[in-house]
């Protein structure tokens, strides 16, 4: 490196300049030029956060720990009714869990927390050895168990059969120690989600002490770093980084439901591809994915809507005829997807499916198309 | 005269208005053309999603099998018998590719030392086999899993404390490295008292087919084993055993060069951390251990077409965009980097070959910042333990595209072989052997000129 004196090198700098034109100092080559903060972008932001993000994982955490109580109640009185109870409430937890795969970005992936309670396959063979080993009285800790043996998969292992509360007298003491032990780990997951959104601040008291309890404090605050988007302290260099990054998690599930959850089982045939298969709630699953991203486009949860600080306004505003063409692949792609017919597990055929992968992939190119609009 | 040369300092202020300088101003390198990092596999994101994209360029066949790639690297594996994904461990350190790589990217340095993550140990005895390999450790091989099927006792259990090491700048300021100590407090059966260990994490994966189609000729044209130039720096060539041909061969891949593949590589990992066997691996890495299998399987746990597709999916993943170099602090800590020689090693610009059947990735001027040398590291980095022709000292120069993404892919600043840099300052600061002289440099630069290296660096 040859440094120049202050004359000289101005005048080089002059000559380069001229040479180059005026707009050299911000231009990129290939990324456009954008100011850092957009004030509509900002509020969109700030309501997804609040009314998607952070609503849906505090549903999902009050809703796991619910679960985590009837699977409780349930070790302490076995009866049907218990067990159909719980069911139920892993359902609940299963809808808010789907419907927030439109934003697996931030902590559900930097802290592993999606692979942790939500991996299929589930491994059947060593959730039979670890039930064998299992006291039925203990209480068992499943935090150290690989994630092939925990979440929501091995929960429904234990609580149905062939898309029903499976009968009392067929779930033993030891499947509730270990339904226990991964709900617990479930609930706790699932709480540390809401926090790592909301803040610590934002959470219960009693949220906090288990977090607390556990050292699972969140280290980082996702919502607030996304609200500061095109500010010191967001890793969002401008707020249409931020509002892209919302579209390509929308894009990713789309492509997911129908080119992977939909597809692989069709296409080979296994029913072990199909995940959700002892509840049969694959098709459910499928369509609160769909709602992730109808959530996450209108600006909050239902009832907690506001048109115009959602993505669908701004788009809209953009060119109506993308916005148009999201909201039509939307309601098209729920309706495909029911359209399959109950169970999915026993409608793996191109021609029962074909429909729904292809409004799954018209959802995923309009949303594609209002990611130009952004970029 | 004096006229003219005010003109000119009003004007050329105008115009570079950006830039502001005490001492001097230099020139300022055109680093524009560097933004193709990937060249025509270069993708525009900067999100979370950065890392995990096909190559724009990808269509056809080659699209296709990319796709059904990115699936299999996903597949998480259970044990045997399952109907899907069967064959894990018995000893394992984790249960898919994409547990260790997450987003195809980064793993981060796990808070719990035995936690599931990208982290592990190697482990050799001194000396080589017959093919120049490190020993494996009877009872151990030459990976450490800390994980095994419920019922089954780990390989170990691993431990870490850290000794800090404290780096002064010539401005008076200071940090505090952790340079972490690695234990066993734990194993199956003893460890002979003379193995050697080296950690290892799961970096990023894009780009590696560009990296594999760069001609051995231009990768050997840099070497100066005997630093025939007297810069300082040597840079060697790994040469290794490839399982696959059965020959030895240029080493490309792994933190030592030690893997003359990306599909070696691949097959290392499948075998090495998931216990998976194949065709290029058929024998359980823990065949015969007390602790693990007691038989292999008759066909290998994944076929060849596995191998093949999530090959050909590391191959052709697209590699982010460099950003900001337009950015006049961009500019001037790109001169730095050059001025530090932290280029010599990190050598931008690369150039692919012709690769058969991928005409997506033939033919390619992009930026790797690597020259796929080994080079000795110094001390704060060493691990002691030889791997092929690398001594103890030696790492390969890593690739630096993405490295500025790496926050917002994997949400972390873990850099280096094992992780144990927290930040690309550290990352630097760890540098010594060959990189001491760049480290001085950069430890001598104003704070302003640091911010501009670093800045730089998170540029790409």
């Amino acid at each position: 490196m040859i440094h120049f004196s202050k004359k000289t090198s101005m005048w080089v700098a002059t000559t380069v300049a001229l040479a180059l034109g005026v707009s050299s100092c911000s231009k990129d080559n290939s990324f456009p030029l954008q100011s850092s903060v957009n004030q509509q972008e900002k509020e969109i932001i700030a309501q997804y956060v609040d009314h998607v993000v952070v609503d849906t994982y505090r549903s999902l955490a009050n809703a796991a720990l619910e679960l985590q109580s009837n699977v409780e109640e349930l070790k302490t009185a076995k009866t049907q009714e218990n067990v159909n109870k719980a069911c139920q409430s892993w359902k609940k937890a299963r809808k808010y869990w789907e419907q927030s795969e439109a934003f697996l970005f931030g902590a559900a992936a930097d802290n592993n927390i999606d692979p942790h309670i939500d991996t299929w396959p589930l491994d059947q063979t060593q959730l039979s050895k670890t039930l064998e080993s299992l006291s039925s009285s203990n209480d068992f800790k499943a935090g150290d168990l690989g994630e092939n043996l925990l979440g929501f998969h091995a929960l429904e292992f234990v609580l149905f059969e062939n898309g029903q509360p499976k009968k009392v007298s067929s779930i033993t003491d030891k499947h509730l120690n270990y339904a226990l032990g991964v709900s617990e780990d479930l609930a706790l997951h699932t709480v540390k989600l809401e926090a790592s959104w909301a803040g610590m601040d934002n959470t219960s008291p009693k949220k906090q002490k288990l977090l607390t309890q556990a050292e699972m404090e969140p280290s980082r605050n996702y919502g607030e770093e996304m609200k500061l988007a095109g500010q010191v302290g967001s890793p969002y260099k401008t707020t249409a980084d931020a509002i892209v990054e919302i579209l390509n998690g929308a894009i990713t599930i789309a492509d997911e439901v129908g080119n992977t959850k939909i597809n692989d089982p069709v296409e080979s045939g296994d029913v072990m591809e199909v995940e959700s298969q002892f509840s049969w709630n694959s098709l459910t699953d499928f369509v609160d994915n769909i709602i992730s991203i109808e959530n996450a486009y209108l600006g909050g949860v239902e009832n907690h809507r506001s048109a115009e600080k959602s993505l669908s306004a701004y788009i809209k505003a953009k060119n109506p005829s993308v916005d148009a063409k999201i909201l039509a692949g939307i309601t098209k792609a729920k309706e495909e997807i029911k359209n399959i017919g109950e169970p999915f597990r026993s409608h793996l055929t191109k021609g029962n499916t074909d429909k729904a992968i292809e409004a799954c992939n018209e959802l995923k190119n309009a949303l594609e198309e209002a990611k130009k609009l952004i970029k | 005269m004096k006229t003219f040369y005010f003109s000119v300092l009003i004007f050329s202020v105008s115009l570079l208005s950006c830039y502001k300088s005490d001492d001097y101003e230099p020139i300022l390198p055109d680093i524009s053309e560097r933004a193709l990092s990937g060249g025509a596999t270069t993708l525009y994101e900067t999100g979370a999603f950065s890392f995990n994209n096909p190559a724009p360029n990808l269509s056809g066949e080659n699209l296709k099998n990319h796709l059904k790639g990115d699936k299999l690297f996903e597949a998480n594996f259970v044990a045997a018998p399952a109907r899907l994904n069967a064959g894990l461990g018995v000893q394992y350190n984790n249960v898919s590719c994409e547990a260790c790589h997450p987003k195809d990217g980064r793993a981060r340095f796990p808070d719990k030392i035995n936690a599931f993550s990208g982290f592990f140990l190697r482990i050799s005895l001194p000396g080589t086999d017959a093919h120049g390999a490190p020993l494996p450790v009877p009872g151990f091989g030459d990976q450490l899993q800390n994980h095994a099927l419920v019922g089954y006792e780990p390989e170990v259990q691993f431990g870490v404390r850290y000794e800090p090491i404290i780096i002064d700048f010539s401005d008076g300021s200071r940090v505090t490295l952790q340079k972490p100590i690695y234990s066993i407090p734990q194993s199956y059966i003893p460890i002979p008292p003379q193995a050697l260990f080296s950690p290892r994490i799961g970096p990023p994966v894009f780009g590696l087919g560009l990296l594999e189609a760069i001609p051995e000729q231009d990768i050997l044209a840099r070497e100066d084993v005997n630093d025939a130039n007297a810069d300082g720096i040597s840079g060697k060539a790994n040469r290794v055993w490839d399982v696959q041909s059965q020959s030895t061969k240029l080493g490309r891949f792994g933190w030592k060069a030690n893997a003359p593949s990306v599909m070696a590589q691949i097959a290392g990992a499948y075998h090495g951390d998931m216990g998976i066997t194949s065709p290029l691996f058929p024998q359980e890495a823990d065949f015969g251990q007390t602790n693990g299998s007691a038989t292999n399987p008759a066909e290998p746990e994944i076929p060849q077409t596995t191998l093949d597709l999530v090959t050909l999916y590391c191959q052709t993943l697209a590699v982010p965009a460099a950003r900001n170099l337009h950015d006049t602090q961009v500019r001037r800590g790109a001169a730095l980097f050059e001025e530090a020689q932290c280029h010599l090693c990190h050598v931008p610009q690369q150039r692919t070959g012709t690769v058969a059947g991928i005409p997506e990735i033939s033919n390619q001027t992009f930026y790797p910042y690597t020259d796929m040398l080994l080079h000795d590291m110094g001390e704060y980095l060493a691990d002691g333990r030889p791997d092929f022709l690398a001594d103890g000292n030696e790492w390969k120069t890593r690739p630096l595209w993405g490295i500025g993404l790496t926050k917002n892919v994997n949400g972390h600043t873990h850099f280096l072989h094992d992780g144990r840099a927290k930040s690309v300052e550290e990352a630097i600061l760890f540098h010594a052997g060959e990189a001491k002289k760049s480290q001085e440099f950069y430890r001598k630069l104003p704070k302003k000129d640091r911010e501009a290296l670093l800045k730089f660096v998170e540029s790409l």
